[in-house]
């Protein structure tokens, strides 16, 4: 997230419309020269601080698009498509045609474990893979694509939740019927000691117990610890998306937190043979 | 200064666990890292229930990281979905082309 924030991408992605527009300034600052500024057609100060680069960008990977001598413009014979593609690729971009092949797996996966719904899954990837085409000028390469993709899929995904929160009754229950582990603020009974063997947390079988305990979690919980713990969300964020104070917050992160280790617990740390089994 | 003092004292196990659930993601006051710390002292539970947040968080932190790429979720995009978007995708960028 705080690339997808350095890199302007939730500015871009928040306003696909004037983006789109400046696209191609790659192409723009080659056509019109570096100190024309009669190539930046839209006024935006970023775009127009930006053409030095992007020319230099442009001419990393095509001719010339200008005789500046005389002042001439002359025919290049590359399209506009491939000057945009070349500049694209000189950034690290792939071919949008090719985001759902390379990146559809991990941006749905990556969506269904913050929201229940897949129908919703699918269409935050969509969103954000459309808010992406749009603001695609604004990648910088300083990111791999895929972090630059699942940074504006995150912000999707928080705006999905705050109009699904907005759809439903505005407060939010924190008193889900949870089986409680404590009696008048105490201990019903002592928890498990945990023993955690070498690389056993980041295994691939470990994780997806997690994930799947992640998915277990009821709508409030889960969306407060996604937001707030996973992505790392300030809280003010947290509470002003789900409505909730920020008392109430913390409360929903506790106790999807205590949920979690109750879930691991069961599954995986509870049997003592089973454990010794996996090392 | 005598609530502090009674917060400190009467610190039960339920807090003493949300605090160090909270203490990995926002800073905690001084009032509370000491009661907490002293409950912990005195209750063997709560050094238990601390030691599972603390693999907890690490196991968090793990899968943030592999979030991109998540093993957590056993799901892959539906070809329905896939052709839908592929095909979405390729419209919005041809009609991006024309008005340029």
């Amino acid at each position: 997230m705080e690339s997808a924030r350095m890199h302007g991408t939730n500015e871009a992605a928040a306003r696909p419309l004037a983006v789109v527009g400046v696209n191609n300034g790659c192409l723009i600052a080659a056509i019109f020269g570096r100190n024309s500024r009669a190539g930046v057609p839209f006024g935006d100060a970023k775009s127009a601080g930006r053409d030095y680069n992007q020319l230099a960008e442009c001419n990393a990977v095509s001719e010339p698009a200008i005789d500046n001598r005389d002042g001439t413009r002359r025919k290049t014979g590359i399209s506009a498509r491939d000057a945009d593609k070349a500049s694209d690729a000189a950034r690290g971009l792939s071919d949008p045609a090719r985001w759902v092949e390379l990146h559809g797996d991990a941006m749905y996966r990556f969506a269904l474990l913050r929201i229940s719904s897949a129908e919703l899954a699918e269409d935050a990837v969509q969103e954000a893979m459309l808010a992406a085409l749009a603001a695609r000028s604004t990648f910088d390469g300083r990111s791999s694509e895929r972090t630059w993709l699942i940074g504006i899929l995150r912000y999707k995904l928080i705006d999905l939740l705050r109009k699904r929160r907005k759809d439903r009754e505005r407060s939010v229950s924190v008193d889900s019927n949870q089986e409680s582990l404590f009696d008048d603020g105490i201990w019903i009974r002592r928890p498990d000691d945990w023993h955690v063997a070498g690389s056993t947390l980041e295994s691939e079988e470990f994780q997806r117990i997690l994930g799947e305990c992640v998915g277990a979690l009821p709508s409030p919980m889960r969306e407060a610890f996604c937001l707030r713990v996973l992505d790392d969300v300030p809280s003010d964020e947290v509470c002003k998306c789900l409505d909730v104070s920020s008392t109430n917050l913390w409360t929903l992160v506790h106790r999807a937190k205590l949920r979690l280790r109750v879930c691991l617990g069961r599954r995986w740390f509870g049997n003592d043979e089973e454990r010794s089994k996996r090392g | 200064m005598f609530g502090k003092l009674w917060y400190i004292l009467t610190l039960r196990c339920e807090e003493a666990d949300r605090l160090r659930s909270q203490q990995a993601l926002e800073p905690l006051t001084r009032v509370e890292r000491v009661a907490m710390s002293a409950h912990q002292l005195v209750c063997k539970s709560c050094r238990i229930a601390a030691n599972q947040i603390r693999i907890l968080d690490e196991a968090i932190a793990h899968l943030r990281d592999e979030s991109s790429a998540t093993p957590a979720v056993d799901a892959g995009l539906p070809a329905d979905a896939r052709d839908r978007l592929a095909r979405t995708l390729r419209d919005a960028e041809n009609s991006q082309k024309k008005n340029e």
